[in-house]
């Protein structure tokens, strides 16, 4: 199978995040931060070696990093844990969010609502000036926060982030960026950009295995923890651990995982985020220049916008299932559908029936892409046929 | 040169503290902070070195600390 899902989760992962997962298993068996046994001690040097590597990529302190099970457990903690601080303090919460957001964003903004607090939508446009205009036009002197991803899962256009950052500081409200498409793809850090919380998983741009997630706060704007239980630390207290990362890291953590995410931000230093994404972007103007001109093929790019290397397209007279699940048969990994973002579809104009999404890698090569091209356009061209038969046969010719 | 024991309040600021002494040339070893010293969960650092350069080394890296023992005489 052909693997362009990268969007999902990346496949395959580098040799040496396998061989990091794997050696872990044996040789990081102890419970991190438990225990002081050389089992156990060894294992929270690991799980501390990768706080300070992703830190470092991220502009952040070590203890800064908290670890998590996938971006959308890290955005959960982040929005429902400002909301609860401004809750026992007795402010009021409105947050901003984008027209791009993802489920992992909507959904507990709009869970909160049923407790009283609000938010609202800011319009993402193809320029950058004006969506930074729609977020600003949008604070009152209850906003507490703008959280928008950084680049949408749907279609790969880039939100003005660093703009963002700037307005929020400005503005003095919390910025949370939901990096799930853009960390370890486009460089990002926390002070540079003005993002006071940036969430992420583990096993998308980072190459780590699923099962990982991170929070990294600049500590600026204080998370209220939504799980309590054992940190290791303060064991006497029945009060929740009062610091970072602990406070937000209640239970075992997932050293396997932690390790692989670790071995997998070595790997794109080895190799060179720029030289990363300039393989991957290449590909989607491959894919783009073998198919904008097929009749029956769309392709949902607008001028002006950056984008990562996410292209989505639909194939006319088939649905966006229907036509990953053609392309399933011929050997082809691509995700047809909504992506969990009905808001990223309403704004593409791909309503009621989604789109399919192309998110190649870096083991992918130029040749799979012209494969794949073949395919769609088969598709296109069997549709084309289809319709025209259709037709035909109505008109009784 | 004195050896120390410094607690800490959790085995991530134990790690960072031994990170930024090995950064600073000191050799540093996490383990369990002895009930002597604390009770409840802990983590400690053994490290030699005179206290005062060790308690900059950490104020510079912003960690804090339960305590700095001595255990050389």
């Amino acid at each position: 199978m052909i693997y362009f899902d990268s969007a999902a989760t990346s496949y395959p992962k580098p040799d040496c995040v396998r061989r990091a997962a794997a050696e872990a298993v044996v040789r990081f068996g102890g419970n991190p931060g438990r225990s002081g046994h050389d089992m156990s001690m060894k294992a929270a040097g690991a799980v501390y070696s990768v706080r300070e590597k992703a830190g470092e990529m991220f502009g952040a302190p070590p203890e800064n990093v908290v670890f998590t099970a996938n971006c959308t457990e890290s955005l959960n903690m982040a929005i429902k844990g400002l909301a609860e601080r401004a809750l026992r303090e007795g402010k009021p919460f409105h947050v901003i969010i984008s027209s791009l957001e993802h489920n992992s964003v909507l959904r507990p903004v709009y869970e909160l609502t049923k407790r009283g607090l609000s938010y609202s939508i800011a319009e993402v446009s193809a320029d950058d000036s004006v969506t930074v205009h729609n977020f600003e036009d949008l604070i009152t002197p209850a906003t507490r926060a703008v959280i928008c991803t950084l680049g949408s899962n749907v279609t790969g256009q880039l939100l003005p982030y660093e703009r963002i950052g700037a307005l929020c500081r400005r503005k003095k409200i919390c910025f949370v960026g939901d990096g799930a498409q853009v960390c370890g793809v486009i460089p990002v850090d926390l002070k540079r950009d003005n993002i006071n919380i940036l969430c992420m998983p583990g096993h998308k741009g980072l190459f780590g295995i699923s099962g990982t997630g991170l929070l990294i706060t600049d500590g600026k704007y204080p998370i209220y923890h939504i799980l309590e239980g054992g940190t290791g630390s303060t064991s006497l207290e029945a009060e929740q651990t009062p610091f970072l990362p602990e406070e937000l890291e209640s239970g075992t953590l997932n050293t396997v995982g932690i390790v692989s995410v670790g071995a997998g931000i070595d790997f794109i230093k080895r190799v060179g985020m720029e030289k990363l994404h300039d393989h991957e972007s290449a590909l989607c103007r491959r894919f783009i220049r073998g198919l904008e001109n097929e009749k029956g093929v769309r392709i949902y790019r607008r001028e002006r916008c950056s984008y990562l290397p996410i292209v989505l397209f639909n194939v006319d007279g088939s649905s966006p299932e229907e036509t990953a699940a053609f392309l399933n048969d011929r050997g082809f990994a691509l995700r047809g559908g909504y992506h969990c973002s009905g808001l990223a579809h309403r704004s593409a104009g791909t309503l009621p029936e989604g789109g399919v999404r192309f998110s190649p890698s870096v083991f992918n090569t130029s040749h799979q892409v012209d494969l794949l091209i073949d395919a769609v356009r088969e598709l296109a061209r069997r549709a084309v046929s289809g319709r025209r038969d259709s037709s035909e046969q109505k008109q009784g010719i | 040169m004195n050896k120390h024991i410094i607690a800490f309040a959790s085995v991530t600021y134990a790690n960072k503290a031994k990170s930024v002494f090995e950064k600073n040339g000191l050799t540093a070893e996490v383990r369990r902070t002895p009930s002597s010293l604390f009770r409840g969960c802990g983590y400690s650092v053994t490290v030699e070195g005179r206290s005062d350069r060790l308690v900059k080394i950490m104020e510079d890296n912003g960690i804090s600390y339960r305590s700095i023992s001595s255990v050389d005489k």
